[in-house]
């Protein structure tokens, strides 16, 4: 479980501090599905990446179990990265230089995982892993991200707006690929959205606005990436 | 116009290398030049056989020395031509797109040929500097004292026809490599098939020694500086303890210098570029978790076999010389002492190539130390 609380987040010195996050507290369980809900400069990215290790916070604390986060080093924050979380990005990221295979190696050397390209199957690319991120689609490069992030078996998936560059068709695709390997592989899922159609597939909605928390809701039917409207 | 003034200035590479290029040439052209005017004072046939001597040395250092650092100085431009382009494929692109033609584009790429006029003029102007010490270093008591004289044909052909030749140069690689559709360069540079192909599915090697392979892969260019720098590091700085016994106190202080400033400067560029270019990498690996240590090794550690082949080279090259200066150029001068491989020299300079370059290594792994894991969301 990841329990944050009272976390404050500026950026800017002196009279152009800009205050991101203003006392945001939230919990999200093991298995659960949460989406983070806001319009652009809500303070859900930089949640997200406080959250996750990338940033430090002004003030408050971040517990993963009983694992505390806000207080470690740069090099014990790289290893709690190592250890639980996997990323995915609106860009994706991949190593241009690197074919399919080894790109999602990058995550499977981590968790010493020599069963990698189960992964890959299961997004679907089983038949492209010599081929270069420059000869995938966008919807297949970031299905290499999902498998590069999945492969290095994290507690926890951030995802920052996955969907922000993929066509409908291929947006849904994906989240549905996510969601069946949430189910087959048991992580958390913290997706930060401003997309309000995909806070229906989630069992947890944070929505955000000016750097707090408005409200905080649970779905009572979750729905499938087909089923929502985009 | 998307190439300024400032661009020129930024090749700090190609206006040292092509300065030792022309001071090198500048120099040993000029001494020979300056012979001719003794040459009818010759009497005795060992001053002759020193003459002829003295003049088959200037033209072999100038072939060796200055054509090795003109023919760096054209990769050199290349690379950083192509390095240009890379990083302002946008800007090349909307131009493109906007209707501007190939020649419009590429012709502003002159520009980079200013920065051999810049190294071209400070290595001239250096080696009139010093010519009075290496004259006097040069005169032999057995042959009239030669004196300096100025050339004017050496400023057509060592300053202002390289500049032409290399402005020339920059716009004719700038058109060929702007040949493509304006898409192309309107894409980012991940988005374009990357040259390595058939890469084995991944049994064999982690990630780390895969990404340490396709670093490497990636800029060939990059192999050639880095070989290139160790290469004149080694070559240079054991000449010049040689040429402190067999030539000149002087000689081998100019030789010794031109060899730390190429070396340096090489790798410099080499590493600058190679870590530069992996800044997103680097990024998006410590986000996932690996250390700073990993990040550095898959990114360096490629690239050290590189330095030591090519400090090899220089070393075979550095020996091959001065036999062949010695045992052909010299071969009918007497009193030029006997030349040998001297082992201490080697041993030396080689565990000071060591210290500098893991000195060098290190403060780039500091550098790389200090990217941020938001670099990644800096788009």
């Amino acid at each position: 479980m990841i329990r944050v609380d009272n976390i404050t987040k500026s950026y800017g010195k002196k009279t152009n501090k800009f205050m991101v996050l203003k006392g945001v507290s939230l919990k999200i369980n093991d298995d659960e599905f949460a989406v983070i809900l806001g319009p652009s400069g809500s303070g859900k990215s930089t949640l997200l990446n406080v959250i996750s290790g990338l940033e430090h916070p002004d003030s408050g604390t971040i517990n993963y179990e009983t694992k505390e986060i806000t207080a470690l080093s740069d090099k014990d924050l790289t290893l709690f990265r190592k250890e639980y979380i996997g990323f995915i990005f609106q860009q994706y990221y991949l190593l241009p230089n690197l074919n399919v295979d080894k790109n999602v190696k990058m995550g499977a050397d981590l968790a010493n995982n020599r069963d990698y390209r189960d992964v890959i199957k299961a997004v679907g690319l089983e038949d492209n892993l010599r081929k270069f991120p420059s000869e995938l689609s966008g919807g297949e490069q970031q299905r290499v991200s999902v498998a590069r992030a999945l492969a290095k078996n994290p507690k926890v998936l951030f995802l920052d707006e996955p969907t922000g560059a993929l066509d409908e068709e291929t947006g849904r695709s994906l989240l549905d690929y996510i969601c069946k390997l949430q189910k087959e592989y048991h992580f958390a899922i913290v997706m930060v959205t401003h997309n309000t159609n995909i806070a229906e597939m989630a069992n947890t909605v944070i929505k955000m606005n000016s750097g707090k928390i408005l409200e905080t809701f649970k779905n009572n039917k979750q729905k499938s990436a087909y089923e929502i409207g985009w | 116009m998307v190439i300024s003034l400032k661009n020129a200035a930024k090749l700090i590479g190609i206006i040292l290398i092509s300065g030792c290029a022309v001071f090198v040439c500048t120099l040993f052209i000029n001494y020979s030049m300056d012979l001719v005017s003794i040459k009818d004072q010759l009497s005795s046939e060992y001053a002759i056989a020193l003459y002829d001597a003295q003049v088959l040395q200037g033209k072999f250092i100038c072939i060796i020395s200055g054509g090795c650092l003109s023919i760096t100085s054209v990769v050199m431009l290349f690379f950083y031509i192509k390095n240009y382009i890379d990083t302002h494929r946008k800007e090349l692109g909307i131009l493109k797109a906007l209707g501007y033609s190939n020649l419009k584009i590429a012709s502003g790429f002159w520009v980079f040929g200013l920065s051999i006029f810049i190294g071209a003029a400070l290595g001239f102007s250096l080696c009139f500097l010093v010519m009075p010490i290496v004259y006097e270093a040069l005169n032999n008591v057995d042959m009239p004292e030669v004196t300096i004289h100025f050339h004017f044909i050496l400023v057509l052909y060592l300053v202002i026809l390289p500049t032409v030749l290399f402005a020339f140069i920059s716009v004719y690689f700038s058109f060929r490599k702007l040949k493509c559709p304006p898409l192309d360069l309107l894409r980012e540079k991940n988005q374009t098939v990357p040259k390595i192909r058939k890469q084995r599915l991944g049994k064999e090697l982690s990630f780390l020694q895969e990404l340490k392979k396709s670093t490497l892969r990636s800029r060939t260019s990059l192999i050639f500086f880095i070989c290139f720098a160790s290469f004149c590091y080694s070559a240079m700085l054991q000449m010049s303890f040689s040429m402190d016994e067999l030539a000149s106190r002087v000689m081998a202080v100019i030789t010794g210098s031109i060899g730390i400033i190429l070396a340096t400067t090489t790798l410099f560029l080499g590493i600058t570029t190679v870590v530069n270019a992996n800044t997103k990498n680097i990024s998006m690996m410590r986000v996932f978790g690996y250390s700073l240590n990993e990040c550095s090794k898959a990114i360096l550690n490629g690239y050290r076999s590189i330095a030591y082949i090519g400090f090899a080279i220089g070393t075979a090259y550095q020996y091959l010389l001065f036999k062949i200066m010695l045992d052909i150029v010299f071969k009918d001068v007497d009193n030029i002492p006997e030349y040998s491989f001297d082992f201490p020299v080697f041993l030396g300079v080689l565990i000071s190539f060591v210290i500098i370059y893991e000195i060098i290594m290190y403060g780039y792994s500091i550098r790389i130390s200090r990217i941020s894991v938001k670099e990644i969301m800096l788009d």
